[in-house]
Formats: C-alpha cells, structure tokens, sequence
C-alpha cells in the first residue's frame, strides 16, 4: 500500500528536482524540542480565539517556547484526523466529549493521565484535585484522561428573565402546562432551528437520558434490541406531544438558522432548548436588560444532567507531546479560567471559578448533580449512524411527520440494517 | 398579395399558440428573470451596506445610513487580504498554465494525421466525464505524501498552494484541451501552410500565426477558467485549510460560518460583495467577447 | 491520404524535409506533415503527462481504494473486495443521495433545456437580445456558496419570498425544510446555469443564415415553428455536447446543497437533500471522525459508472444524421 502512494508520489515529481538527501533529518534538533504547534476551530475574532491567544501568547513569554497558533475556524479543520493519521498534525488540537471517542479509535490520542499528577505552576495542588471527577470524567475515554479541558458545556432550556418570566417546571406536566398558556396568550412557546438536526435531537436525547441515565441512548447505536425498550418510547411519545402540540414556530423545520435563536433572544419566542453556548452567540440581540436563565427539562427518573468539556488533545503522532503536556497544566491557572468566564462568557473547566451570570444555575446543576452523562450519551462517536440513521429518523419525528411507535419501528429496523453492513 | 392571405389566420390556434402566446410568455419570463439577476445582484450591494439588524427586519428597504464599516469587518474577520492574494494569483497563473499546456496540445491533436491523435484526443474528452468525487481521496493522500516528501527529502519546505494550483490546473485540461481542439479543427489551413514554406518552424508558426487566428477560442477558456478558478471551493477546503493560504471562496464559506454564530450579517453580505463583485466588473468589461469563441470550439 | 502521390509509409514522411515548392499533385496534408509532426510530441506531452500522472492515475488509484477499508495514510488498509460497493447498495442514506443526483440530473436537465429552447424561440429577434443574453449569463460567474448564503435569506419562512407570496394572496412555504429544500437546490442550479446553455446554443443559432427564417416567413411558419424545423436541427450539434456538459456537471452538485442547507454549521444536510458528492464528503471529513475513504472511493466509482452510462445514453439520444446546409 504505502509502496504505491509512494510510487504516486515519485510519479508527481517526476519532473521536478531530484531527491538528494534528508532536509529535515530526524526533527530531534534542541530548537525543534520547544515548539508548540496548534490550529484552532475558533475564529482569531472570537471571544474563545482571543482568549486562548492571549494563552498561547503568555505560554512562551513564560517558558521560552516557541508557539504556531493559527484559527483555522470550523471547516478549516474537516480534515484534520487524516492529517494527524498522516503525522502531519498540529501539537495540540481542539476536541470534545462528542468528538474524542473517534479521535481514541484512531490512536490519534496521546493517553494523558500523567498530566494529572503534574502540578498546575502557582498553585500547590495537582491537576486532578483541580477538575472535578464528573469534568475529568467528560474528558476521558475507556483509556483515562484524553483531552484536557478549558470549558464545560451542558444542555438546558433558556428563557430571558425580563422578557419571559418563567418559574421552573418541576414536571413534564407543569412544562407543558406552561407551554399551553403561553400559547394561549398568543405566543409561540418555543423557538427551534430545524435546519439543525443536531439541535433538534436534543429534545429526544434529554427526554431520554435524563430521566434514564448515561448509556440509555448510547445502546440504541449499538443494539437494536435497545429500541424497544419501554423507556424509548415513553421518551419519543413526550417529543411526540411537543411535534403534535404545535408549541414550535410555523415552519420551524425551514428555518434558517440562527433565526430562531435570534428570534428567541428579541423575545419572540418564549424558550429554546440548546446549550450553554446560547447567550453568548446570542448577545448582540439580547439586549442590555435581558436576564437569561436556565432550567433542566423536567422529565423525571434519574434526573441525570449533561456534562461535556471542549478542551486540548495531544496528537499521538506529534512532534512535541511533552512540551503539550507541560502547556495543558499551564492552562488550568486560574487567571485563565477567570478569562474564559468573563470575556468568552463560558462555563469555565475549573469549578472554583464562578461562571458568567446567566450560567451560574447551570453550573450549580452540574456541581450538584446526582447523576450525569456526557454530551448525547456519547451516542454521535459513531458518525455514520448518527448522521445517515439517527438523525434523519429524529427529524421526522420532531417535526411531527412521524409518530412515536414509528419512530422506535423505524429506529430498530435501520439500526439493524446499519450494523448487519458495518461489519 | 400575399401576405395578407397568411395573415388571414392570425387567429387560427397554431398561429396563437405559435406566433402570439408562447413568444410573448416567454419574452416575459426572460424579462423577469432579467430583472430578478440584477435585482438580487443589487439586492446583495445594499444588503451589505446594512447593520445586521435591518438585514432581516427590512429585508427590500435601502440601508438607513450606509455601514461602510462592514467591509472592514469582513475583510479582517475573514482574512480576505490573504485570500483575495491567494485566489488572484492562483487564478492568473492556474489559468495561464492551463491554456499554456492546453493550446500546444489541442493544436497539433487538431492537425496532427497519426493514428494516436483520435484516440488521444477522446482520452482527454474522457476526463470531463471523470467526476472529481472519484479522485478527491487520491488527491488527498497526494497533498499529504507530497508535502511530507518535499519536506524531508527535498526543498525543507512545502506550500500546499502549489499543490492546489497543481491540481486545479491538471482538473482544468480536458474541458480546455477539448474546446480547443474544436475550435482549432475549424480553423483553415492555408496561413500556417504559407508560414511553414517561409521557413518558420512550429513553435513561431504557433505562437504567430495559430494563437492569433485563435484568440476568441483562446480568450473564452481563459475566461471560463478564470472564473472556474475563482469559484473552485471543493480543492481549496481539502487542499490549503490554513488561513493564510485560503482562498476567497473558502473564506468566505469560514466567514459564513462565524457570521451565523454572532448574527453579523451586514458582514457576511459585505463578504459576498467582495467575493462577486470583481468578476461582474470582469463579465462586463469583457462582455460577450466570453462567449463567442465557446460555441465554435464546442460546435464545430 | 492515400490519395497522395507522394505518401509514403508513416515512419518515413516523419523524417522527409519539406519540399521547396508543392507540386501540383501534393495533398495539403501531405506535403506540411514534417514540421507539424515533429511537433506532436513535444506540444503534447507536457498536457498529456500531467493529465496522466495527477488525474487518470489517481482516478484508478481511487478505484483501488475502494476495494479496501483504509482510514488515510498512516492507517493500515485492509482488502474488502467488492463489500464497500455491495454495503452501498444496501445503505439507505447512500440510496437515498443517489437517487437524489438522478432526479437532479434528469429534472434540472429537462427543465435546463427547456427553459434553453423556449428562450431560443423569442431571442433571435427580441429586443434587447444582447442585453438579455448577458444578464441570464450573470449567476454562472457567481460562487455558488455566495448564491447560496444570499437565496437563503429570501427563503426562510419570515424571508423575502414568502413576504411576496403574503401580498399575492399565496401561503407562505417552508422552503428551506426538508422536503422543499431540494426542489430550491434544484430551482437554483437551473437558475444558475441555464444562461451559460442559452449562450452557447444561441451563438450557435446566430450562424444560421437569416434567409431560411425568411423563406420559412414566406410559407407562413410561425415562430415556434421556425425553431422547430430549422434552429433546433441546425444547432442539434451544439445541444448533443451541451446536454453530455450537463449531465458531467449535475453529477458533482456539491456546493450549493452545502449552502442552502447547513451553510458554516458542522451539521449535517437533511437525507432529502444529500447528493453523491455531498454524501462522499460526509464520509471523507466527519468532522474529526475516522473516515472511511474506501466507502467514500466506492461512491466515486459508482458516480464514474453512472457518468459513463447518462453520458453514453445521451449521445444515443441525441445521434442523429448531422443536418447541414448545402
């Protein structure tokens, strides 16, 4: 195999220079052990991309290394697990705990438990007594701690205190009980970008997970008997009740996002279930009084509540894995935590750092949860089921043009289907 | 006379159907297609001229007070300096190298009497029917190995814009190399004939004798390469995902992409202005020269 | 050229030197052949390696790719056989986007042409026709990520579109929902290459001379009828190669099914709306994932095969004794 991509290779320079010895011979040259390379999905313009310029920027001022930082913003990285695969990668890259999972198949994952024991500089305690377990957790795979994280983010649903008052719903019940008054009074209830299908399975996902814990959602990926289970069900018929309800906007499914949450933020739209994100995309249109506020959908059982991290991977086939790791215990000073509370208006990985406002209450749901999961159950690892056989499913059964027994016929059937060709 | 007798069955319905009903409907419809093209290309001008706000409450209204600051914003958020660099000079010297490979080639397949120069000329033809999702996974693996080699055994350094420029030139031949071994085929002979006897030896007899009885064929596949080039966006994600070494239409797709997080909209709009205005400035300035030469290649 | 009195065997004209002077019995092939074919190679060879070497080779090294399961280089490949193809088959959301570029392909085709010969009938002698011609041109010059992110402004529910259906009287539409998406796609790839068509099958129709349509004027030939039975025919040519552009290009539809639908968000398009292309770079990038590019090679393949029989099919259709004047 590698014979012929080479022979390709050769074939392409055919006519240009002929090869005369080894440029960059063994890459262990003293210059080459403390340099730091890293290509970020955020935007330089964004808050994030500020913030952890600033980072960077302060990490070799302080240690003398040298560091290529560029933002590459979201698409500029739809490639990067090849390039790592091909050990062309970056030192350090951005991952979560929705997208981990693929990197560890890969062995593109430096394993990371020895950056536990090391001790964040300032501070006499080790990096494992300054995250949480339930943080530590969502950022580990099977194989321990695989990327260290900067943010924590979770699901809720959001309301604007000073446009909406809404006292929390204790149950399902309550919840649509609101939802049917506010419809009553002429407005729309909820406001829902249905042209993003990852955001639309969140009502599905909470209905599920939250009320029957980590792993609920995770096995109907992995074995289609899991589809009929009771609990399924009884989580696709609530979805089923919203779809039917009519509590979304007209038209919600063609919506051009992030019209709805736009919509949401001027207060057209009483709620919107997403992430801890919301308020911070949102700002521009929240307006200078908004006083935005979460809840936990309210469905009962377990009450588990999302944990996911963003946070930094170590390429397994980079060039400078120790010089990553010495940075990842860099970045968990506090000064920095602080940075991405109050300029990228985040839930900061450290809990001893309070979060922005609007996201204290969420960050009290996931320091007190009795139960937790990580972000959709860890469900979305296996790309190929998710995108060509979940999702689609869940679409159609959130905007109401499928049933609840349908959706679970529908669900085990393909499911089958996909795992009797998978192997 | 007798015209009047043909006109006598202007009401028949063959003749309304034919002469009256499908013309006038359909010189409407081109009408408003017209107007549509130039409304929405207006339509973007103004819109990038709005702050964000006003894109979406008053979508047709004209901007209260322009915001000329949105093309700061775009141009520094997406890092178009770099970009329109990038794509300016990746499309200039992408579509001089196509039709310079091109030309030569299609010429003497045009006029060459062996037995290879049909079968050679269908092998290019057959490239255009070769869908680019088919070599977009070797493409891939070649940018990688390439720039690994290069970097270890050759130069020490690799920029992956010359494996973009690479490509997109090779991708480019067969359409070129097929339009003008067309047109080049319905050329007369006699002028190169009467140069050769005077001695001039086939490169001279090409560059001063074919190229310039060529150029309408020779302007259009230069124009239509360059736009091509300019609107390529599948190569350019795949191949230079570096800001520094993207070009405008990936750009702006990143733009695109943070614009819908922070609603900036004025921003985006202000984004596709830069990226569509120049090549209407370029259709306008070369107007239908573009096409003339199209059909006699493709024709003929 | 076996009519030349001079011609003799292929190796040896290559090397004979021009004559001084042609003689009158010398074919007009015959006597150049020397200078320009001493030229083949070397005109041709710097085009036909680099095409070899940086497109057909890989094409076939893409074909390679999908008879095995391979994550990138790095990765180690393991042969599959045909199993990529055969779990094709069986996957419905590949089915679904391949199908999908079908309908596209056909659809956009007959509404791309029909909208070509309508625009035939009247701009031979319409007012403005220049005007007209260049202006349907426009969208073709423009990025399709542009078009995309502009036309999805004017289609979402509260938008442009549905604005202008209130004052007609007309619902408002969910245009940019799963199930009209596509049809939009389809509704803007017409809309923006239909003028590139209409240009080049009207430079073909300007060569006709302006007497037939006055003779066919004098039988009483309405103005269809003139399209019908002597612009169609004398520029069916140009239409044979037009419909063989047509079909090549609405194979690879990518970019605009991206903008009118997920646009710069990491999702997903709806099933309705993936085409081949789209539906291949799902499974190559998978944001982060680990990609399957031997399943993605096999979708190459597949949209090769299908390319090669719309292609062949076309030209069968549209063979017909060539009609020329005499």
């Amino acid at each position: 195999m590698r014979k012929l991509t080479a022979v390709l290779t050769v074939g392409a320079l055919a006519l240009s220079v002929g090869a005369c010895g080894k440029k960059n011979g063994g890459g262990d040259s003293a210059s080459a052990s403390k340099e730091l390379v890293y290509r970020s999905s955020w935007g330089a313009d964004e808050p994030q991309g500020k913030a952890i310029k600033a980072l960077f920027d302060d990490f070799a001022k302080e240690t003398g290394t040298k560091v290529d930082v560029k933002f590459v913003g979201r698409k500029g990285n739809d490639n990067l697990a090849t390039e790592m695969a091909a050990g062309q990668g970056p030192d350090l890259f951005d991952t979560s705990t929705d997208t981990i999972d693929r990197f560890a198949a890969q062995n593109l994952a430096a394993p990371l438990d020895d950056v536990l024991k090391k001790q964040v500089p300032g501070e006499a305690k080790p990096v494992s007594e300054i995250l949480s377990k339930a943080v530590q957790g969502a950022s580990s795979t099977d194989k321990g701690l695989a990327f260290v994280p900067h943010t924590v983010i979770s699901t809720a649903v959001w309301f604007d205190a000073s446009k909406h008052p809404v006292k929390t719903p204790k149950s399902w019940e309550e919840f649509v009980a609101y939802l049917d008054g506010a419809k009553k009074a002429g407005r729309t209830p909820i406001g829902q970008d249905g042209t993003i299908n990852f955001y639309n399975v969140y009502w599905f996902y909470s209905a599920l997970v939250r009320a029957n814990g980590e792993g609920s959602m995770k096995a109907l990926a992995t074995d289609p008997a899991a589809w009929d289970r009771p609990e399924v069900l009884a989580a696709a018929k609530r979805v089923e009740q919203l779809a039917k309800g009519g509590y979304f906007q007209k038209d919600f499914m063609a919506t051009k996002f992030p019209a709805a949450q736009d919509g949401w933020a001027q207060g057209t739209y009483d709620l919107n279930l997403n992430g801890t994100w919301l308020a911070g995309e949102t700002r521009p249109k929240l307006g200078a009084d908004a006083k935005v506020t979460s809840f936990q959908l309210p469905v009962g059982g377990k009450d588990s509540v999302e944990v996911g991290t963003l946070g930094w991977g170590v390429n397994a086939k980079g060039h400078n894995p120790e010089t990553a790791k010495e940075f990842l215990a860099f970045t968990l000073k506090k000064k920095y935590a602080q940075a991405m509370s109050e300029s990228a208006l985040s839930i900061p990985a450290r809990d001893d750092v309070p979060a922005p406002a609007h996201l204290v209450g969420i960050q009290k749901d996931v320091s007190q949860a009795k139960a937790t999961h990580r972000t959709y159950d860890a469900a979305a690892a296996d790309q190929k089921w998710w995108n060509d056989v979940f999702l689609p499913i869940d679409d159609k059964l959130v905007s109401g043009k499928s049933d609840a027994a349908a959706f679970v016929k529908e669900g085990k059937a393909a499911t089958a289907a996909y795992l009797k060709n998978k192997s | 006379m007798s015209t009047t007798v043909v006109d006598r069955g202007v009401w028949s319905p063959r003749r309304l159907f034919g002469d009256v009903l499908l013309p006038r409907a359909t010189t409407l419809a081109l009408w408003a297609w017209v107007v549509f093209n130039l409304a929405l290309v207006g339509w973007v001008g103004l819109q990038s001229l709005k702050e964000s706000g006003e894109v979406w409450i008053s979508p047709f209204g004209f901007p209260d007070s322009p915001q000329w600051s949105n093309y700061a914003t775009a141009w520094k958020a997406a890092g178009f300096s770099s970009a329109a660099l990038n794509s300016t000079v990746l499309t200039l010297l992408g579509s001089f190298l196509i039709v310079a490979l091109a030309a030569p080639a299609a010429y003497v397949l045009a006029r060459s009497t062996r037995r290879v120069a049909g079968p050679l000329t269908g092998y290019f033809a057959m490239g255009m029917s070769i869908p680019l999702q088919t070599v977009v996974i070797p493409i891939v693996v070649i940018k990688l190995s390439v720039s690994s080699f290069m970097i270890d055994w050759v130069t020490g350094w690799w920029d992956n814009r010359i494996t973009l420029l690479v490509f997109q030139v090779v991708l480019s031949l067969p359409f070129t190399v097929f339009v003008l071994t067309g047109y080049l085929r319905s050329l007369p002979t006699e002028i190169e004939e009467a140069a050769e006897l005077d001695g001039a030896g086939p490169l001279r007899t090409f560059l001063q004798v074919v190229l310039p009885l060529a150029k309408p064929a020779m302007t259009t596949v230069l124009v239509l390469n360059v736009i091509g080039l300019w609107n390529e966006t599948l190569l350019a994600l795949l191949i230079t995902p570096l800001p520094e070494e993207r070009t405008l239409p990936a750009a702006l797709l990143s733009l695109y992409g943070s614009m819908q997080y922070s609603s900036d909209w004025g921003a985006l709009f202000a984004g596709i202005t830069i990226l569509v205005y120049p090549m209407i400035v370029l259709y306008l300035w070369l107007g239908r020269r573009i096409v003339e030469g199209m059909t006699a290649g493709i024709g003929k | 050229m076996g009519t030349s009195t001079l011609a003799p065997g292929p190796v040896g004209e290559a090397e004979r030197p021009a004559p001084a002077a042609p003689g009158p019995y010398e074919t007009k092939r015959g006597k150049l052949r020397p200078a320009r074919e001493r030229a083949f190679w070397p005109f041709l060879l710097p085009a036909l390696l680099g095409y070899t070497v940086l497109f057909v080779l890989p094409a076939l090294y893409g074909f390679w790719v999908s008879l095995n399961k391979w994550a990138g280089p790095g990765s180690d490949m393991e042969w599959k056989g045909l199993a990529n193809y055969t779990a094709l088959l069986e996957n419905d959301a590949f089915r679904t986007s391949f199908v999908n570029t079908f309908v596209l392909a056909l659809g956009g085709g007959v509404a791309v042409f029909g909208f070509t010969f309508l625009s035939m009938v009247v701009l031979r002698q319409a007012k403005g026709r220049g005007f007209i011609r260049s202006v349907v041109f426009l969208p073709m010059i423009i990025s399709l990520i542009a078009v995309g992110a502009a036309i999805g402004f004017l289609l979402n529910p509260n938008g442009a579109v549905n604005t202008v259906f209130g004052w007609l009287g007309l619902d408002p539409q969910p245009w940019l929902g799963p199930d009209m998406v596509f049809r939009c796609v389809i509704g803007g790839l017409v809309w923006s290459s239909t003028g590139f068509y209409v240009a080049l099958m009207m430079s073909a129709a300007d060569s006709i001379p302006p007497y037939l349509y006055e003779d066919a004027k004098l039988i009483g030939a309405t103005r269809w009828e003139q399209f019908r039975y002597i612009t169609l025919p004398l520029t069916w040519d140009v239409f044979a190669v037009c419909a063989v552009l047509w079909v090549v290009n609405s194979l690879k539809v990518f970019e605009i099914v991206i903008a009118f639908t997920t646009a710069g968000t990491p999702g997903s398009p709806p099933l309705q709306a993936r085409t081949v292309a789209v539906q291949q770079f799902l499974s190559v990038t998978n944001n982060g994932g680990a990609p399957d590019l031997g399943s993605a090679a096999a979708m190459g393949v597949f949209v090769l095969i299908v390319t090669t029989v719309l292609v062949w099919l076309t030209r069968r259709i549209t063979r017909r004794e060539r009609v020329e004047l005499s």
